[in-house]
């Protein structure tokens, strides 16, 4: 072989890559020049939106605990017996407290609350056809109770904790009888959880060792509801297309869901900027601000009763002391964590009653405006000179970690050292859940967004999610007597003697309440914000 | 030959189980409860204890062991405790994206590595060689999401030369039907050429990124071992007698330096398989390294185990194969037994 040709060779290859460099180029359209104009208003039925959210499905058990991603997907599949009606809100729809007709076509509560009749629509029919009876809605809740999944902590909230409380007289009628009158009753009768399963189908699917059908259910789902999954792409892709036994199928405004995993949130938000998704959230704050400037975006913003806390341990010296924990709430800068880690995109959260729930007191009852000087004087009236202590963080959330270094260098100056420790999902809610955290970020949402439900739950002694080990008794009283409470005034009031006792006693300092932000391209409206804060599809609809 | 596989075999049956013992009680002593991610916030003790013993995580740790023995050998690698399915298919429904992806960037590692090194060595000092030893050093020190964040801002969103992070293909875009699970070959072999152009540009960004960290440690055992070799007494002797230098490069030159090469290749090979985690995350890649990953953050133990084991069988039976291609190619190995440098 001679000298020159080895060299050609190389050259030919070279050229080679080139050209295929250049045709891949010729090939592709240049995304990131869409023309700013808007749509011309006409929704386009025909069109599938492509969704992204933060995390990946992982399985599509209704009663079991899921992803968010896979709440979305069943939120969507399963319809439960009532609705709720939405206000627009400078484009945007968040979810009212007023009750519409889901498979029940109408209801009637009797007086004393202890018999709750619902009358489910004739047309109501699942994806295979087969219509929706009273049956379904029975295996739903007795699934509820008695299945596998976390169900069975809420239903007590509401009086049903036995499978004889609900009777199905004939097809079409379903009777609850709760054991006592519950303010929430109606509200939990939208949740997603007890949308209609088709009982036929799941119980042809049990064995003998999974009598609840677990396994088929975790990979496959009935539909009651606007949509029917299609495909399922772990890892990639979920489709959704409309059901067409769906009764309300007229007023789907979308051709279908796309629905991908994207995990990396920078990327989701580029894919939106280019074109390539429709709908993205989950989105850090510190990418919003650039968002909301992109002609051919709409960055939808909602008040949400989502609150995010710095939890102290009330058992552990020396945060057992409650003096110390009111020098912490002043110490810590709220403004600037809002400011500078949430970049505005939430507001002070001023107590365990977030200012978007119902009968907030926080602005009058709260004290704590940062205060480094207050801080040192009451730990000091407190005994100590300096403390030292653990913030645990979630690794995964990278907003926590910035709020901690903040609260970490305001407690310093008055006389608190606070060492950070970041931990992966797992080991963060293992330790949470043992309450054997010293200090942490946790942030929580109350599906239904009642007060009472919320405080319970974080803040009763004894309940497995009061992760602070937070003890009042006066607390508990007023906690049991509002969630049976049924007047409207007397119920704000003991909301607010409640919240009055527990800001004070500072068990948490209370952050910020984070806003429900979806960014979607300009064209993309039906952005919904439910009670349980998981996005309804059949809203959305993309203009041409 | 046969006498020298089936001695492999027996060593190779005893690394894996050695891998096995060591994967689950490694893993064991992980922080993290499964259990609690599972069964979610509003789980009791009672819910946890459930939960637990429905995942088998509440018998005695030896027992645990015994039961995931006895699957492993039978190819059950038990159950993922995040989407309650074997993970034996999630692994597999996950193989053909990492697989197709390490192959092209393995191969066009190799294909720019190996020329661009056989000439750097040719012509020491020159052109070429200072190429290839900048080339070396920025490989070798580049940062894999920094510079997948770089590709995909230039070139997807400034250029629009390639498609979105967004998988292995395009949004709407379906996949051709499963004979390989590799889509470039798929599509060809299903008679689909655009279809197989459309993914061979999604693979384009997430292959670049590793090809550029990849074709660093080839084109140093490449460009060193062929220094040796053209060192070596038998190649001077052979110019001495007048051979051609091209002849000479490639017949006895190349040959003798590829054996090194190959072991690179190997531990290339065997790098990418696991460690694509990044890239995979970065292009949304639906591959093995983004499982592992998650199943971390999850705590999810039996998928991991599956996914340390798998890719530790993957890497034992590379390297039979790359023993066999020494014994191959190396005539002293397969007459003498004795392994090579």
């Amino acid at each position: 072989m001679a000298r020159r040709s080895f060299r050609a060779r190389g050259r030919s290859l070279a050229a080679l890559v080139a050209a295929a460099g250049v045709l891949a180029a010729c090939s592709a359209t240049d995304p990131a020049n869409q023309d700013g104009n808007g749509p011309t208003g006409q929704a386009d039925r025909d069109a599938v939106l492509n969704v992204a959210l933060g995390s990946d499905v992982d399985l599509f058990d209704p009663h079991q605990f899921r992803t968010d991603a896979a709440y979305v997907v069943t939120a969507n599949v399963y319809e439960p017996l009532l609705r709720q009606e939405y206000d627009d809100e400078g484009g945007a729809l968040q979810g009212s407290d007023r009750l519409a007709p889901g498979l029940a076509e109408s209801w009637e509560i009797s007086e004393d609350g202890l018999e709750a009749t619902f009358n489910l629509r004739q047309d109501a029919a699942f994806d295979d056809g087969t219509p929706v009876t009273s049956a379904d809605v029975k295996y739903t809740f007795e699934r509820a109770m008695l299945g596998p999944g976390y169900i069975q902590a809420l239903l007590p909230f509401i009086g049903i904790s036995e499978p004889d409380q609900i009777e199905t007289p004939d097809e079409h009628t379903v009777v609850l009888r709760p054991s006592f009158k519950s303010p929430l009753f109606e509200r939990f009768m939208t949740f997603q959880v007890f949308g209609a399963i088709n009982s036929k189908v799941a119980q042809e699917n049990a064995t003998a060792d999974d009598e609840w059908a677990t396994e088929w259910l975790s990979d496959n789902l009935t539909s009651s509801s606007a949509y029917k999954v299609t495909e399922v792409n772990r890892g990639t892709e979920t489709m959704l297309e409309p059901n067409e036994n769906y009764f309300g199928i007229d007023d789907v405004a979308n051709a279908g869901i796309r629905l991908r995993a994207v995990p990396d949130a920078d990327q989701r938000a580029l894919l939106l900027r280019s074109g390539d998704l429709d709908v993205v959230d989950s989105l850090p704050p510190r990418l919003l601000p650039q968002l909301e400037e992109d002609p051919n975006l709409t960055v939808h913003r909602l008040p949400s009763s989502r609150i995010t806390y710095l939890g102290m341990n009330n058992t552990i010296g020396p945060l057992d002391d409650p003096l110390v924990r009111q020098a912490i709430s002043y110490a810590v800068p709220y403004q600037a964590i809002i400011d500078q880690v949430q970049f505005g995109y939430a507001s002070p959260a001023k107590g365990p009653v977030p200012p978007a729930m119902q009968s907030s007191a926080g602005e009058e009852l709260w004290p704590y405006d940062t205060d480094p000087e207050k801080a040192r004087e009451l730990l000091t009236e407190a005994g100590h000179d300096r403390i030292s202590t653990q913030l645990v963080v979630r690794q995964a959330q990278p907003q926590d970690t910035e709020a901690a270094v903040f609260i970490q260098e305001a407690l310093r100056e008055v006389g608190i050292d606070v060492e950070i420790e970041r931990l992966p999902d797992a080991a963060y809610f293992q330790r949470l859940n043992e309450h054997s955290l010293p200090m942490f970020l946790h942030d929580w949402f109350s599906w239904g967004e009642d007060p009472f439900f919320q405080m319970t739950f974080l803040l009763k002694s004894g309940q497995f999610t009061n992760y602070a080990d937070y003890a009042s008794p006066e607390l508990d009283a007023l906690l049991e007597e509002g969630t049976f409470e049924l007047d409207q005034a007397r119920r704000d009031e003991l909301s607010k003697q409640a919240q009055e006792i527990i800001i004070n006693d500072a068990p948490w300092a209370f952050l910020y309440s984070a806003d429900y932000v979806v960014a979607t391209r300009k064209e993309v409206s039906g952005v919904t914000r439910p009670f349980d804060q998981t996005l309804r599809f059949e809203y959305l609809s993309k203009a041409q | 030959m046969g006498r020298y596989l089936s001695r492999r075999a027996v060593t190779t049956a005893i690394t894996l189980l050695g891998i096995v013992v060591v994967v689950f009680f490694v893993v064991r002593v992980l922080p993290g409860d499964a259990a609690v991610l599972r069964a979610g916030p509003y789980a009791d003790a009672e819910r946890l204890a459930q939960v637990r013993a429905q995942y088998g995580l509440d018998a005695p740790l030896y027992q645990q062991f015994w039961t995931y023995l006895t699957g492993v050998l039978s190819g059950d690698l038990g159950t993922s405790t995040v989407s309650n399915r074997p993970v034996v298919s999630e692994l597999l429904v996950r193989l053909p994206a990492s697989l197709e992806l390490g192959l092209y960037a393995v191969g066009l590692a190799c294909l720019i590595g190996i020329p661009m090194g056989v000439l750097a060595a040719a012509r020491q000092g020159g052109m070429v060689d200072r190429l290839v030893r900048i080339g070396v050093i920025t490989g070798s020190s580049m940062a894999l999401f920094w510079l997948g964040l770089l590709l995909i801002y230039v070139f997807f969103y400034r250029l629009g030369w390639f498609p979105g992070p967004i998988d292995r293909l395009p949004v709407g875009v379906e996949p051709p039907p499963h004979l390989t699970g590799l889509y470039t070959v798929d599509a060809l072999l299903t008679g689909q050429p655009a279809l197989a152009w459309q993914s061979l540009r999604s693979l384009m960004l997430p292959v670049l990124t590793l090809t550029v960290v990849l074709v660093a440690p080839v084109l140093k055992m490449v460009r060193q071992s062929m220094i040796e070799a053209l060192r070596s007494d038998y190649v001077r002797t052979a110019r001495a007698m007048g051979m051609p230098t091209r002849e000479v490069l490639l017949r006895d030159g190349l040959r003798n330096a590829l054996l090194p090469v190959i072991t690179a290749i190997g531990i290339v090979f065997g790098y990418m398989l696991g460690g694509n985690i990044i890239v995979e995350t970065l292009f949304s890649w639906p591959g093995m390294g983004r499982y592992a990953y998650q199943s971390i953050q999850n705590s999810d133990l039996e998928a991991l185990q599956g996914f340390v084991i798998f890719v530790g069988v993957m890497y034992v039976l590379l390297n039979v194969l790359i023993d066999v291609l020494y014994g191959l190619i190396d005539p002293r190995i397969r007459l003498g037994g004795k392994a090579s440098s």
